[in-house]
């Protein structure tokens, strides 16, 4: 394995990227920062339109920043060259194959690019998906199609991997393959991945570190296991004093609504003014209630 | 790159197929159809009187199809190269495997290069093959035919790649123009240098070309993969250009040059283009074309007469001539239009008409109205029909009821009709032979006759006082016989007598039927063997008498005297003309400004914007080179030139617009 240089695999440092809009410019993605380290498993999650997509594009150098920085194994994405794409697997949005070739053809097309390219694995991983080598994409389903680009893209041996919604169109035992043994296996050989999903599930069983962008921005950024346990609802009735709870340091988001408010904190750092208000319930949160937690209007 | 051509080549596997298909389907139809048009069995062709020439119709249009289909496949091959992969969303797939943008870029364009050469070019090669393979077809074939055919490959992949350059830049930044106008440059060379007549400048000025496009498209390729570094990962807040002020800037750069470029034949000859003729008194006719100057004039002796500048009697030769129905209109254009190059189009069987030059009178079949008429080349005033009874200078009472009534009232004259009459008279051995041998039967059977005779190169020329005469030219000799008539048969009118082919072979030294010759029947009798075209150093001309022995060989001494430069410049002010033509038509008055608008709609150049631009663009190209014969074919791609500019700039906007809306 070639030498890596210190530091995480990949990151974005306060990257902005805006586009015209009839006039009126639009921020895409607003001073986005994160980072992938060597080994881990990094779901980005967001919404659809938050953002992901277009901070993956940046990351890989496929579209230029308005503002920040971008780099990939310690070099900026603008000049990701032959080598560092070596060792990069990307699956896009939509599972995109080429249509002229059958799996078969599109791996002897791809085993000249990658020295690590393992026949073995991609074998076992057509033999689990239930996949004909001959088959070309206009005969397969979606999440065929899936399956097969993730076999293509995994075959490859990457030392960072990166999918863009790689369950769509999977059925629920396809998921907990790729989650649960193709990802998993890969990440133990030391791969770091980078994920972004609408399956919260199968994330919270195997990230280790969880990314939330809400409308370009990034919302929260922590290892999975500190959220589970550190974040939780307060449910504050009214009347309260409105104002000051959002700038309570610790609190993630706080939603008003008709007849109380919904805080997501930190319970280290914001349940002891939390529990100041009268009338507060806590309740604890798993993945997915955070998620939504976070994300949804309001 | 490897990876890049393989899939390229995978994934174009089915368009290859068809641009081959179509490609070969053209050539062969062509080839085929050149021969026989070389034999007269078609029934269209053109005349170019400025060089004593006919050139089937279906040549030119073999020239034309060529270009057409060329232009066609690297337009539909460029967007088949880039459609799939933003419709399927390749491109993060393809610029994240480790090959390399440059590699990407440069990969998908040699490869479009690629195939546009092998699908387009190898059936050409075949075609080729299959012709040059002696008997094989009816048709002499001339390698000169290769050249604009070659030339329109060349076009095709810049078309290509034009689309290419448009499709693979989300932002139409100044590379992509520079690429676009490079494209097009290398278009209008290819136009201006290769597509001419298959007598003169082209061929020696198209393998110099075409290396040159071929310097220039490997440039481009480099070019590709510094463009390609830079694609898609510009700025997302970047303004692309507007479409309209690309168009606008290709369209201009594209048209304007193109009238400088059709000179550099001109300027990159060391020596003017010369003509010879000879006159049937046996005087030769040197020449320098356009305008009518007259460079010099040898008697039967080969000395030089004094030089004779000015109107002369060859004049009319460059005369422009355009003749459209009815024939009233034609001569009216006739005379309007004095000077400059003659085309005639001859539909043998439609109104009108065919139009041969005499020293005196110009002679017209119009078959509409079944008569012959005849007109004074200087005053353009018609002077008198010929009819059953004989010519009238009024409106005759009778009408010939059949063309071959004419033929056989013209063979039953005297022993030694005029010269008008034989003039008339070969006209009507064109339509009468085209008429007697136009089953598929008799062609194969007067082809056979041509190839047992071992003839390689065939040509028609006049009637001569003892019948029609047909000269074959083979590498060593000139054949020349007659069609001896056979009234007892109405089907086989006219038969081969082997007999005269033992008394008439010529041996014709220091010539090559692949020399653009011609032969001459003297009024004194005899032959002239002539090369027509005379570019660089001294010619000759061979005379025969009539027991074919060789009489004398006349040297035409190099001479230069003009630069055919300072013809055309006088010209180059003509897209100003146009310019001021519209704009005095658009603001000031509704008239017609300029004489170089006769003709034309007026209301074609009302309509303001890139339409009008476009219109006199394309007459500024129609006039620049309706005055110079040598290049008048050159209107044809320059026209499809513009007709694809058109298309292919509507056809990438509407991409690129369509493609950024995917991507954003």
């Amino acid at each position: 394995m070639p030498d890596n240089p210190p530091g995480p695999v990949a990151a974005l440092e306060q990257v902005t990227v805006t586009v015209p809009n009839k006039g009126h410019p639009k921020n895409i993605l607003t001073e986005v920062s994160f980072s992938i380290e060597p080994g881990t498993i990094y779901a980005l999650l967001g919404r659809n339109g938050a953002g992901k997509t277009t901070a993956i594009h940046v990351l890989l150098g496929l579209l230029n920043p308005t503002s920040g920085q971008s780099f990939a194994f310690g070099r900026a994405s603008s000049e990701l060259g032959r080598d560092a794409f070596r060792r990069i697997g990307y699956m896009p949005e939509g599972h995109p194959m080429d249509p002229a070739f059958s799996i078969r053809h599109a791996a002897r097309l791809h085993r000249p690019l990658y020295p690590s390219w393992d026949d073995a694995f991609f074998s076992d991983c057509l033999k689990s998906f239930s996949l004909r080598e001959d088959a070309r994409p206009a005969q397969l389903s979606r999440g065929e199609r899936a399956l097969a680009a993730l076999a293509l893209c995994v075959s490859a041996r990457p030392d960072f991997l990166i999918l863009d919604d790689p369950t769509l169109g999977l059925d629920q035992i396809a998921r907990n393959l790729v989650f649960g043994v193709v990802l998993r296996e890969l990440a133990d050989r030391g791969c770091s991945i980078l994920l972004t999903t609408h399956d919260i599930f199968s994330v919270a069983k195997l990230a280790d570190r969880v990314g939330v962008l809400r409308d370009g921005s990034v919302i929260l950024d922590e290892p999975l296991s500190d959220i589970l346990g550190a974040v939780r609802k307060y449910v504050i009735p009214f009347p309260a004093r409105a104002a000051d709870i959002p700038r309570i340091p610790g609190v993630l988001r706080a939603i008003q609504s008709e007849n109380e408010w919904r805080v997501v904190a930190y319970c280290d750092r914001a349940e002891r003014r939390l529990m100041e208000y009268p009338g507060v319930s806590v309740h604890k949160m798993n993945l997915e209630e955070l998620f939504i937690a976070m994300v949804e209007p309001g | 790159m490897t990876f890049v051509l393989k899939r390229e080549f995978q994934s174009l596997r089915r368009a290859m197929l068809v641009v081959f298909a179509g490609q070969f389907l053209i050539c062969a139809f062509f080839l085929d159809a050149l021969g026989f048009a070389r034999i007269g069995a078609f029934r269209f062709s053109v005349l170019i009187l400025s060089e004593n020439m006919i050139l089937p119709h279906l040549q030119l249009s073999f020239l034309v199809a060529l270009n057409v289909y060329a232009c066609c496949a690297g337009l539909v091959l460029g967007v088949l190269q880039i459609r799939p992969e933003t419709a399927h969303g390749m491109w993060p797939v393809l610029l994240t495997r480790p090959v390399g943008r440059g590699s990407v870029g440069a990969g998908k364009a040699a490869a479009g290069i690629l195939i546009l050469l092998v699908t387009l070019g190898a059936p050409l090669m075949v075609c080729t093959w299959v012709s040059l393979v002696r008997s094989s077809f009816a048709s002499p074939f001339s390698w000169i035919l290769l050249v604009p055919a070659t030339a329109s490959i060349v076009r095709g992949i810049c078309v290509y790649l034009l689309v290419f350059y448009y499709s693979f830049s989300p932002q139409r930044n100044s590379g992509v123009v520079l690429c676009t106008l490079l494209a097009f440059g290398i278009v209008l060379l290819m136009a201006g240098g290769t597509t001419q007549p298959p007598l003169g400048d082209g061929f020696k000025m198209g393998f110099p070309l075409f290396l040159a496009a071929v310097l220039l498209c490997v440039s481009m390729i480099l070019f590709a993969r510094r463009t390609f570094l830079q694609w898609s990962v510009s700025p997302p807040g970047s303004k692309p250009l507007p479409w309209w002020i690309t168009a606008f800037v290709s369209t201009a750069l594209t048209i304007f040059p193109g009238a400088v470029v059709g000179i550099l034949p001109d300027l990159l000859n060391p020596g003017p283009n010369r003509e010879i003729s000879v006159k049937s008194d046996g005087a030769a006719w040197l020449v320098s074309p356009g305008e009518g100057r007259l460079a010099r004039v040898f008697d039967l002796e080969g000395r030089p007469l004094p030089e004779v500048a000015g109107p002369w009697p060859y004049e009319a030769a460059s005369s422009t001539i355009r003749l459209d129905h009815p024939m009233e209109d034609a001569v009216e254009r006739f005379s309007l239009n004095a000077k400059g190059t003659t085309r005639l189009y001859v539909p043998y069987e439609e109104n009108v008409s065919y139009g041969h030059l005499t020293d005196d009178w110009n002679w017209f079949l119009d078959p509409g109205a079944n008569r012959i008429v005849a007109y004074d080349p200087v005053s353009r005033e018609r002077i008198g029909w010929l009819v059953p009874d004989g010519f009238h200078y009024e409106t005759p009472a009778g009408e010939f009821e059949e063309i071959d009534d004419q033929a056989d009232y013209l063979i039953a004259l005297p022993d030694r009709p005029n010269e008008r009459l034989l003039a008339a008279g070969r006209v009507l051995y064109h339509v009468t032979f085209a008429r007697t041998h136009s089953s598929a039967r008799k062609i194969a059977e007067f082809d056979g006759n041509i190839r047992r005779m071992g003839a390689g190169l065939l040509r028609f020329d006049r009637l001569s006082a003892r019948g029609f005469w047909v000269a074959l030219l083979t590498d060593s000799e000139l054949t020349a016989f007659p069609l001896q008539e056979n009234p007892a048969d109405d089907d086989e009118r006219f038969v081969m007598d082997p007999s005269a082919l033992r008394r008439t072979r010529f041996p014709i030294g220091g010539m090559s039927a692949s020399d653009p010759l011609s032969v001459g029947i003297l009024d004194a009798g005899g032959f002239a063997l002539f090369q027509r075209m005379i570019q660089h150093g001294p010619q000759q001309i061979l005379y025969f008498d009539n027991r074919g022995q060789l009489a004398r060989r006349v040297e035409v001494p190099y001479d230069a005297p003009s630069h055919p430069v300072l013809d055309d410049l006088k010209w180059l002010p003509f897209p100003a003309w146009c310019v001021i033509g519209f704009v005095v038509d658009r603001f000031i008055s509704n008239d017609p400004p300029s004489a170089f608008f006769e003709g034309m709609d007026p209301a074609s150049y009302r309509r303001g914007g890139i339409v009008c631009f476009i219109a006199f663009a394309a007459c500024a190209l129609l006039f620049r080179f309706y005055v110079r014969p040598m290049l008048i074919q050159t209107s044809f791609p320059y026209l499809t030139l513009l007709l694809f500019n058109v298309w292919g700039l509507w056809a990438m906007y509407a991409l690129n617009h369509r493609e950024g809306r995917g991507r954003r």
